[in-house]
């Protein structure tokens, strides 16, 4: 039986170690994945925290039908969606964010290089960023899911409630979006 | 010629650079990669791509992430468990209060039944002396059929007072009062009656 899913299980049997073990084993890809959907490490935080939070509400109620990773970032996607959609309503609001982010992103940016080199690097993360945002709602999640998270393309039919040729339609289109506005560092890459 | 060779469309290029296709479809894209240029280098395309993609690194938690989320399970917990806590004491109120009421009703419908069914047997026995004398004098009348009674339309009050007027003269008749139930059932010794 998948590690997860029994954890899940004890938890609902009470057991708060179990929940603990849980939140370890995810807390940094679920935050990832919510900074690389959202752009906002504050909100990534938040939106992590909510998806702990209604794990834990719904450990009595839980049902073994699927992998634990799949109904855990079928939450995670649906949050990170809806949050993506209320950023949009607040079009005014979304340029301070992408100013925050940005200069979080710079912070999040480790080691010791040059300054030049870190502004090159910070750069070309904004311009990754951009492409995978200016994706649809659904064809970003999946590109996160398949590329990050390394969810397999069942896992995310499942979380995106779609057909697996959707999934596999899903990403041909996010590729071929991403490879026009990534072009420039394609050039580069390849030069 | 390489100008007659059919290029592979771009979506099965990018199934095969997934590794999405199996069995005879991948060793055919394999074997057309042999020999074209342009499909490889839309291959490649797409694993730059993903090159690229992999220079946008991970973020992790910040320190007091996983203090945060326990903090927020407990605060739930203890919200959950004042207002189970809140509703308990209403909710016990209001099902005693609505079984107290269903026992009421249940005692009001069984004391209305019961006045009823005595009514009802009270104008059964006044129904019986409706009855004509000819059929009184051939006894019909110590044991009527319960169906008949049954069949008759309910008594009214007023009814029942004319009818024992219509029937007093019947009662005069020494012969008609031999054959009444209660004269009949007394003790034969009784001179006082009987005389």
């Amino acid at each position: 039986m998948d590690q997860d899913l029994e954890l899940m299980l004890r938890v609902g049997r009470g057991d708060a170690e179990s929940f603990e073990t849980l939140l370890r084993r995810h807390r940094a890809p679920l935050v990832s994945f919510f900074a690389r959907m959202v752009r906002d490490r504050a909100l990534a935080e938040d939106l992590a925290q909510e998806v702990f939070l209604r794990v834990y509400q719904s450990r009595k109620r839980y049902r073994p039908d699927a992998r634990f990773a799949t109904w855990l970032y079928r939450i995670a996607t649906n949050l990170a969606l809806n949050a993506i959609r209320n950023r949009k309503a607040r079009a005014l609001q979304c340029e301070s964010d992408n100013a925050e982010s940005d200069s979080q992103a710079a912070k999040v940016a480790d080691a010791k290089p040059t300054v030049e080199q870190q502004l090159m690097r910070t750069e070309r993360e904004r311009i990754i960023r951009e492409a995978v945002e200016a994706l649809p709602g659904n064809q970003c999640a999946a590109v996160i899911l398949h590329k990050y998270q390394g969810v397999d393309y069942r896992q995310i039919s499942k979380v995106l409630g779609v057909s697996e040729s959707a999934v596999k339609s899903l990403l041909f289109r996010a590729y071929e979006g991403l490879r026009e506005r990534l072009e420039p560092l394609l050039k580069e890459g390849h030069g | 010629m390489s100008f007659e060779r059919k290029c592979i469309e771009r979506e099965q290029l990018f199934a095969f650079a997934k590794h999405l296709l199996g069995g005879e479809d991948e060793n055919d894209v394999r074997a057309h990669l042999a020999e074209c240029f342009e499909c490889r280098s839309i291959i490649a395309q797409y694993e730059r791509v993903d090159a690229v993609l992999d220079e946008w690194p991970a973020i992790d938690p910040s320190p007091g992430f996983e203090a945060r989320v326990r903090a927020a399970v407990a605060r739930w917990q203890e919200l959950s468990a004042q207002e189970s806590a809140a509703l308990s004491p209403f909710f016990g109120w209001r099902w005693s209060q609505a079984l107290a009421s269903a026992c009421l009703v249940a005692l009001l419908a069984a004391a209305s039944f019961w006045i009823f069914q005595g009514q009802r047997s009270h104008t059964s026995w006044l129904a019986t002396r409706r009855a004509p004398a000819q059929a009184i004098g051939r006894g019909e009348v110590r044991q009527p059929p319960a169906e008949r009674l049954e069949a008759r339309a309910p008594v009214q009050p007023g009814e029942v007072e004319i009818s024992l007027c219509q029937n007093l003269a019947v009662l005069e008749d020494y012969d008609m009062l031999a054959n009444f139930d209660v004269l009949s059932e007394l003790p034969r010794g009784n001179k006082k009656i009987a005389n």
